[in-house]
């Protein structure tokens, strides 16, 4: 049986990692007492798979995980057990069951938001200005080091909505996908913009033929007779 | 520190969530409410620190009584070190971010000898002066405990008190008495105060007692300075440890720590008395745990941590009485659940490896035994009660079940070696990678021989002995590296120059401390890491200090020799010593009290204590 989690990430849990985060959900997974279902061979390790990873210092409104059970319990049941064995920041917000053979969190998810905002004031109409020459731009450079070395990209495609709010905060939506990612830091050295700042991930995405769809509405498998993804069902 | 400010530097460092102070379990008392406070302090970095089992047994002993509480601090790692220096931000607690300086009470582990320019730096990150001399009543008072509390005398300017032995119910009597002082006003008082500790058992308070030398530099006698102190400070010792607190919520770590396990104490102590191991000297009797108290520990631990692995900790965890009942009901009750079980230290027979086998079902790992000595002359002058046919089938047995690697742990320099010791590991490690290519399933099979230099420590029969120069140890180990060549075959060996600091540290006397000061302010910190240690520092400290580290390493002692740790007592008798140290010589083995024939060594009757075994006589003899 799998179960897909949705939580949110905050507080001092920000600064843990990818690995850290990996253990703490097992550990709290088996004190919850969870009939967690082991993988085979030498070493056997719980079945979890999470979405994309969030960089350390960030914090996620809408994470999430999958976990596969040896045998079902209810999500209300989940829900409070685990919730409970999870420790100050961390908040589990959703449980939901999944299909057989849904597809993985990060073969489906391909867009991620996030909400920059200033710790000092700005003037929404500057950026504002910024945003739409670059949205106009048809390619946006940035520099990016990977361990191949140094190289320019082009962002451009990967930039699905910038929006201004009028306090001067900055949303996001950008790739974030198995074949490529765009970094909101990226985006804000395009726009020149100085100052310091908090970047929030507000939330994960599956973007397909204009819509968006949260990873909780997309659970259902792919059908095979169609051989692609069917669009998803809105539970609840 | 406001958590706005600690948030800006934890972005900026390397794994911050070393400093957190939010892992599950960790405990987060009323600041007001509990007027006596203290900070435990493991003076290295978080990931061995939260792996010592007595942070977590202390950490709950306090924090479950009323009226105190107990925070963690850790030596920060370089980067944050930097960012506080920079930033004029003293060093904190990680659970409530305070000053360690506005704690009343600091406790430092001294689990080993290169910790202690850490021990500086971290008093001078926290704002503390260095020597207790210079502190008032505004500043915490220092405490020290753990193995290095068997020689706290190259500590003693720095420290208020040393607490000798277990601290379960110590530390508590300590704080409660700190309580009691403050709600009378004459927590002011720091004379009275540490009058006041120096009349608790257990306690030892350096500045009052004085050291007297001889001409040569030799101990002429530490004697109290005023009436009312004792002349001699017994070590604590826990009679029955089924009686003894135990955490059975202890902190489970963010990050990945050294022992990232479940640490199931099954006893204290070891009766093997080998002749180098101050473990087991100063850590007499053996009391071993209930069997069915270790398993209601072990289903609480699990429960409360979810940690994948449950260790059975002690010395010589084989010894345990009724180990295999243990490890066979732990198997079996957690297999299906995804915990291991696992034994970090195993005697070198059959037994153990069958023990082994029976906990790993997988067998992926290293099995790792300690000979400690080629040939066996000198592992009869060591007492290391196995010959080489115990080593032989226990190896032997160890492919037949399916090991591919194992580790042999040697140590050099030891008292009376010579070259056909050294040429013993060889033919030792020879004969066991043999075996392996004949048993190992594959044929491949690697031993890996590591070898560490002797440091005479004090409580052991070896506490008279000279450890080898420097120069004679790298001879020695090249030595070895020439003849542990080729396939299947790996060496590994320690820094001459770290043993050496070690051995100068171990049996040294107050003076010393003006050696580390000037080694921590020319730059020594975490040392216990290989990328840090710096011997051209403590060189240059021995120069300015005018100490001759020589006079301390490898110099012989005099049989009728004061030493520095000798008004302290840990049980073990001078007497008892003396006489291993002329069995030594004669290359007498001395037996294991665990055999029923009492040795001698003065603990039982000293301390008012016996050795507790649960399971009679242990069944397993091979
Ligand atoms: S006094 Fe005897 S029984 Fe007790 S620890 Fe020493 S040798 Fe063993």
């Amino acid at each position: 049986m799998r179960f897909r989690i949705k939580y949110r990430k905050g507080g001092w849990t920000v600064y843990l990692g990818h690995l850290e985060m990996l253990r703490l959900w097992q550990r709290a997974m088996r004190r919850a007492g969870l009939p967690l279902a082991y993988s085979r061979g030498f070493n056997p390790h719980p079945r979890l798979s999470f979405g994309p990873a969030l960089a350390v210092g960030i914090e996620g409104l809408a994470e999430y995980l999958d976990v596969e059970l040896a045998h079902p319990l209810s999500d209300e049941e989940i829900k409070e057990r685990l919730g409970a064995e999870l420790p100050v920041g961390l908040e589990l917000i959703l449980v939901l069951s999944v299909p057989e053979g849904a597809p993985a969190l990060t073969s489906v998810i391909n867009a991620a938001a996030y909400r920059v905002s200033w710790d000092e004031p700005k003037d929404a109409e500057t950026i504002r200005e910024r945003v739409s020459a670059l949205l106009a731009a048809p390619v946006i450079e940035v520099v990016r080091s990977s361990k191949e070395g140094t190289g320019v990209k082009d962002i451009r495609p990967g930039v699905y909505r910038l929006d201004v709010l009028d306090n001067g905060f900055l949303d996001m939506l950008l790739e974030c996908s198995a074949k490529g990612v765009v970094r909101p830091e990226e985006v804000l050295q395009a726009l020149a913009l100085e100052g310091t700042y908090r970047l929030t991930r507000t939330g994960l995405f599956i973007r397909q033929n204009g819509r968006l769809l949260t990873p909780e509405e997309f659970v259902e498998p792919p059908s095979p007779a169609r051989g692609r993804h069917r669009s998803a069902v809105t539970r609840r | 520190m406001r958590d706005g400010e600690l948030e800006k530097l934890l972005s900026r460092v390397s794994r911050p969530s070393r400093y957190l102070g939010t892992e599950w379990n960790a405990v987060h008392k009323d600041w007001e409410e509990n007027p006596a406070r203290m900070a435990f302090i493991y003076p290295d970095l978080y990931e061995v620190g939260m792996s010592h089992l007595g942070l977590a047994i202390l950490y709950g002993a306090v924090n479950e009584r009323a009226g105190m509480l107990m925070e963690r601090a850790f030596a920060p790692g370089p980067d944050l070190e930097a960012l506080l220096r920079q930033n004029h931000i003293p060093l904190f607690s990680l659970e409530s971010h305070r000053p360690l300086y506005e704690f009343d009470v600091l406790g430092f582990t001294l689990q080993y000898e290169m910790s202690y320019t850490t021990i500086l730096n971290i008093l001078d990150l926290a704002g503390i002066p260095l020597l207790a001399g210079e502190r008032t009543a505004a500043h915490p008072l220092i405490i020290g405990g753990g193995p290095g509390a068997a020689n706290p005398e190259p500590l003693a300017p720095f420290f208020d008190a040393f607490l000798l032995g277990d601290g379960e119910e110590a530390l508590p009597e300590l704080l409660a008495l700190v309580a009691d002082l403050k709600k009378k006003g004459t927590i002011n008082d720091r004379r009275r105060v540490l009058q006041t500790i120096a009349g608790l058992p257990g306690f030892y308070v350096p500045s009052l007692y004085e050291v007297k030398y001889n001409d040569d530099g030799t101990v002429a006698e530490v004697v109290p300075r005023e009436k009312g102190v004792p002349a001699r400070v017994s070590k604590r010792v826990i009679p029955d440890l089924d009686t003894a607190y135990f955490p059975t919520r202890p902190i489970v770590p963010f990050l990945e720590v050294i022992h990232d396990r479940i640490m199931l104490e099954v006893m204290r102590g070891c009766t093997h008395g080998c002749r180098f191991c101050q473990a087991g000297a100063i850590y007499r009797p053996v009391r071993e745990r209930d069997l069915a108290l270790l398993l209601r520990q072990a289903e609480e631990l699990v429960r409360h941590t979810g940690h994948e692995e449950i260790s059975l900790t002690s010395l010589s965890t084989a010894d345990y009485s009724r180990v295999e009942e243990l490890a066979q009901t732990l198997t079996a009750a957690y297999a299906d659940r995804g915990v291991s079980i696992s034994l970090p230290s195993l005697r070198v027979d059959a037994f153990s490896v069958r023990l082994a086998e029976a906990v790993q079902r997988v067998r992926k790992s290293t099995l790792t035994f300690a000979p400690e000595a080629g040939s066996q002359r000198l592992r009869d002058v060591i007492n290391k009660g196995v010959d080489e046919e115990d080593i032989l089938t226990a190896t032997a047995e160890a492919f037949r079940a399916g090991w591919q690697a194992i580790k042999l742990y040697f140590m050099i320099g030891l008292p009376t070696e010579e070259e056909g010791d050294l040429l013993g590991i060889v033919h030792l490690a020879r004969r066991i990678l043999d075996v392996g290519r004949k048993l190992a399933p594959g044929g491949r099979p690697t031993v890996t021989v590591s070898v560490s230099s002797f440091v005479p420590k004090p409580w052991t029969a070896f506490q008279w002995e000279p450890q080898d120069r420097i120069e004679v140890i790298k001879r020695k180990q090249e030595m070895l590296r020439r003849h542990l060549k080729g396939p299947g075959m790996k060496f590994n060996w320690h820094e001459a120059e770290v043993s050496f600091i070690e051995a100068v540290l171990s049996r040294g006397d107050r003076r010393l401390s003006k050696a580390i000061a000037a080694a921590w302010r020319r730059g020594a910190r975490l040392e216990g890491w290989t990328e840090h240690f710096n011997f051209t520092l403590w060189e240059e400290a021995f120069r300015e200090t005018g100490i001759d580290p020589a006079f301390y390493a490898y110099r012989p002692r005099r049989d009728d020799e004061v030493f520095p740790w000798d008004h302290l007592d840990f049980g073990v008798s001078k007497a008892f010593l003396k006489k291993e140290r002329r069995r030594a010589r004669e290359g007498r083995v001395t037996a294991d009290c665990r055999s029923g024939r009492c040795s001698g060594c003065g603990v039982c009757p000293g301390l008012g204590v016996d050795l507790i075994l649960k399971g009679g006589s242990p069944g397993h003899a091979v």
